[in-house]
Order: C-alpha cells, then structure tokens, then sequence
C-alpha cells in the first residue's frame, strides 16, 4: 500500500502541490496576522473589529479560513488524482495491473488525505504560532483563545484537520457520479457554505454532533466511490 | 491443443444493443491471431472483456486455461495489452511512463526500457514529455509498453493505427519476431486485412458482433480463388452451353453479358472454341483470382443481408 501511496504521488508530480500548500499556508498566514495585528478587520470609525457573531476570537477566522483553503485543495486534488484518471482513460491503464482496483482505489484517495492532512496540520501549527507571536509585540484586535501549551489544543486541532480533509471524500463521490472535475470543485465549495458560513445567528459549526455526523457522512461517501469497482464496466 | 484464450459463447449487451453475442473464439500457444473486422464490428469490446475492463453479460472466458473472474489479477501479469488508442501520463517522458508501469507490474529489469525504446525506435526522445508526442509516437509507446514487460499473451488493437507505411512494416516485422524468438502469443485486430495476413496464422473474422468464421492462413491459402470471367453477347446462351455442352457447374452471372467460371479444369482455349462453335459471341476471355480481401467483404455482406 504504501508503494502504491508512492507511486500516486510520484505519478502526479506532488511537488507542484507542495509548492500550491507553502504558497496557501504563507497567505493564509499573512491574512490573519493582517487581521489580527494591522486592523484590516477593524470598523473605521469605532475601531473595533467589525466580526459577525462568533468571530470575535481569532481561532474562529483561523480555523474557518485554514479548513476552507485546503477543502478546495483536498477536493482539486481528489479530481485531479481520481476523476480525472476516469475521464482521461488512466485509470484504463491502472485496472489493467495486476493489482485489486478497491486497493488501487484506496491508495489514491489516501494519497490525497496524507497530503492534505498532514499540509492542514502544518498550515494552522504555522498560523497559530505566528499570531501567537505577534501578541508578544503588538496590541491584537481578537481575543486569543487558544493555549498553544496544552495538550487538548493540539489534539483538537487534528481532529478537526482530519474532519475537514475528509470532507473531500463527499465532493469526490459526487464528482465521480457526474464525472466531472469541476463538480468536484464546486462541491467542495458548497460544503464549505454548509459547514463553514453563517446566516446570521445560524450556523452549524458549533454543532457538536455535527463534526460525527460529517466524518461518517464522508466516510459512506469514501465507501460508495470504491464500492463495486471489481464488477463493475469501466466506461 | 494449448488454448491461451478460449472464449464460449461470449456476449456483451449494454441497454437493449447487442454488442457481441456468443462469440467462441480460440486461440492457440505460440500463434499470432488476427481478429479481422470493420469498424465497430466488436473487436475492442472482446479485448475489453478478455483483459477483465469489461465483464460478459453471459459467456465465458479462459485464459492460460482458467476461467477469467473479475477477481482475476494474477492472469493480467502475464498480458501485454494496448486498446483503443493507448493512454499515458502526459508530463511524463516516454521513458518515465515505462519505469512507472514496470513498478506496477512488479517487474524489474533495469535494462528492459532501453531495450523496448531502441526496439520501437524512441531512444531519441529523452525527457520529452509525452504530451509533445505525435500520434504515431504515442502508438509506439503503447507499443513498448504492452511487450516491456515479456508477456505471455500480447492483446493489440489495431496497433499500426497512425503509423505510416514503414511503421507499419516494422511493427509487423517485431510481432513476428515476437512470436518466434520469445514464442509469444499475439492476439492483433484490424479492419484491414493486408495488415494482417502477412503475419497471422490463424484470422477470426468478426461482424456485427458475431464472429463468422475461424480460419488459418494456411487454409486460406490453399482455397482456390482464382477464376475465369468471360465477356459474351448472348448471356443466357453461353451459360446453356457452359453448362450443357462442357458440364459445367460452378459458374456464376455477374452482370448481363458477363461471366465467372470458378471451375478451372476446362482451359480457356475450350471454352472459347465451343462457344464459338454454338456460335455465342465472345467478347474477352481472361483468367483472374480473387483478393482475400474481396473474399472477406464478400463473406461479411453476406452475413449483412
């Protein structure tokens, strides 16, 4: 399996995406920290941060803009490696090795969620600890509600980056249904205006139940892309 | 007999269309068999189904002697396959695609990829990215590809498709070293038969998705398809005396005023004397064969009316 992971890799050139996820990280990065520390958020006549309702913290825009990014990156990615191989008559190509396809199938996908997650993860270790930073010799704008020395932080912020890189699995069903790359994408979008946005006071981001619910949601999705794929035509 | 492939009664329907229907196809070790068809005939969908991309609406099929499953892996590491115009990655060389499918296959043979590049004529193309190919690069690579590897059974789908007439001869001359040198089973469609028949020993012949008949080259070689077609004024009295006076049986009318006289026992030299006795006006006398390729058109018209 992990040869496989290797080869998908190496097979979809994933140095250019390691360029796309330094150059996202840093610009993500920039764009708190401008938030934070230089008052681009800021109402210009009270001089207060002009946040919706449960944004007045800094983790709520980190965590909302980090997960948005790399959703729509985890989703081009899963199209590129996935649905575009169907589309391109690749995957022809890879169902005519020796190998299981669900295993085929199942190293692509994880290739896409390593990568992700592991990029996430390393994004928002950066954006925290770059405003982490800032507070030490600059007034902030947010309230900082985060403690980058306990443990519960960084266990929280896996499991969040792990629900968010999942997330893709549902844009990549539904890419796959539709065959088509830019279903994918756009999927992605709209799973973020689900999960991400408010309307008002409504939003289901703070559901706790709701992150639960959406990895078993992706997960069935992850399932269904792989499911029959040994019987079934390969069109 | 060792069968490579064996198929029983093979059909593919998809929606209400029969694609192929109970095709019985046989192919022996060590022979090179050409699969000869028009276009849409049903090649590609038997090479689909033979290399497991598609599965039978019912029928069977045995490679190696074992009955083909959709869990059959193992049996892909022993084929060498390109159908339909073959498909690459593009921003990678030629030379890339080729390390990334020995990978795959579990091959290693460091030096195999020089080998096929020389053997196909792409040495030359270093790390250009296949994208910037021509057609019949692209094809050759293909090529490469489904032989890097030293399968047991070669599946070719009109491989000398966008190659020109020296390609062509050359991709002709490698099957058959192939198959001698490495006695490797080759399995090539086409819907040209001079394509083939220089090289196959054995043509199945398929139309309209039912396979007509399987023959050998041998067989084929020795079927008389010479015949004698005469020029005359009075149609319906020469063949009463072709047919009263010399014997006559197997011939045919073409067009008024003109006929085919498959039987070659009587010279052209009787023929003309008799009929010139009876008094039927002879126009031209000429002795002419058949081309197979006119045989094979012949038999699919007629499985066509």
């Amino acid at each position: 399996m992990v040869r496989l992971i290797r080869l998908e890799w190496k097979k979809n050139n994933i140095g250019r995406y390691i360029r796309k996820a330094v150059i996202l990280a840093v610009c993500i990065c920039i764009f708190i920290f401008s938030l934070d520390y230089m008052g681009i958020a800021n109402d210009p006549d009270t001089g207060m941060p002009d946040a919706a309702p449960g944004n007045e913290v800094i983790s709520a825009s980190i965590e909302m803009f980090t997960s948005m990014a790399f959703l729509v990156l985890t989703s081009a990615m899963l199209s590129s490696f996935i649905v575009s191989a169907y589309k391109e008559r690749t995957m022809e190509l890879m169902f005519s090795y020796p190998i299981k396809r669900q295993k085929i199938l199942v190293s692509q996908m994880l290739a896409v969620w390593i990568f992700s997650f592991t990029a996430l993860v390393l994004t928002k270790l950066l954006v925290y600890g770059c405003v982490l930073a800032g507070s030490y010799f600059m007034p902030d704008s947010f309230v900082l509600d985060f403690d980058m020395g306990s443990l519960i932080f960084y266990v929280q912020l896996i499991l969040k980056a792990a629900v968010t890189v999942s997330m893709g699995f549902i844009s990549l069903a539904i890419g796959l249904a539709m065959r088509s790359s830019k279903a994918t994408i756009i999927s992605s979008f709209l799973l973020i205006l689900f999960t991400q946005a408010n309307i008002g006071d409504l939003t289901m981001r703070d559901d706790s139940i709701f992150p639960v619910s959406l990895v078993a949601v992706s997960l069935l999705f992850a399932v269904l892309s792989v499911r029959g794929v040994e019987t079934k035509d390969l069109m | 007999m060792t069968y490579i492939v064996r198929t029983d009664r093979l059909t593919k329907t998809i929606g209400e269309k029969n694609i192929v229907t109970d095709v019985s196809m046989h192919v022996k070790k060590g022979e090179i068999y050409g699969f000869l068809g028009p276009n849409g005939a049903g090649k590609t969908t038997v090479m689909k189904m033979l290399t497991n991309l598609w599965k039978p609406t019912s029928g069977s099929i045995e490679l190696f002697g074992k009955k083909l499953t959709p869990t059959s892996y193992e049996v892909l590491e022993r084929i060498g396959s390109m159908i339909g115009s073959p498909v690459f990655y593009e921003h990678l060389s030629g030379r890339e695609n080729l390390s990334l499918h020995c990978a795959y296959m579990g091959y290693h043979d460091p030096g195999r990829i020089g080998e096929v590049l020389e053997m196909l004529d792409l040495a030359d193309t270093g790390k250009k990215p296949v994208r910037e190919f021509s057609l019949g690069m692209k094809q050759r690579l293909g090529i490469a590809r489904a032989v890097l590897c030293k399968p047991e059974l070669l599946i070719l789908d009109e491989p000398t498709n966008g190659l020109d007439p020296a390609g062509m001869k050359k991709i002709r001359e490698l099957l058959r070293m192939l198959c001698a040198e490495y006695s490797i089973t080759i399995l090539v469609s086409s819907h040209i038969l001079s394509q083939i028949e220089s090289i196959a020993d054995m043509i199945g012949v398929i139309d309209h998705g039912v396979l007509m008949k399987e023959i050998t080259m041998k067989e084929i070689s020795e079927m008389s398809l010479a015949y004698m077609e005469l020029d005359v004024v009075h149609t319906k009295k020469a063949a009463y005396v072709l047919a009263d006076k010399l014997g006559l049986v197997n011939f045919k009318i073409i067009d008024e005023g003109q006929i085919r006289i498959y039987d070659l026992d009587v010279s052209a030299q009787e023929i003309s004397k008799i009929l010139a006795m009876e008094d039927v006006g002879i126009t031209g006398i000429r002795k002419k064969a058949e081309s197979l390729e006119d045989y094979f058109l012949k038999m699919t018209e007629e499985a066509g009316r």
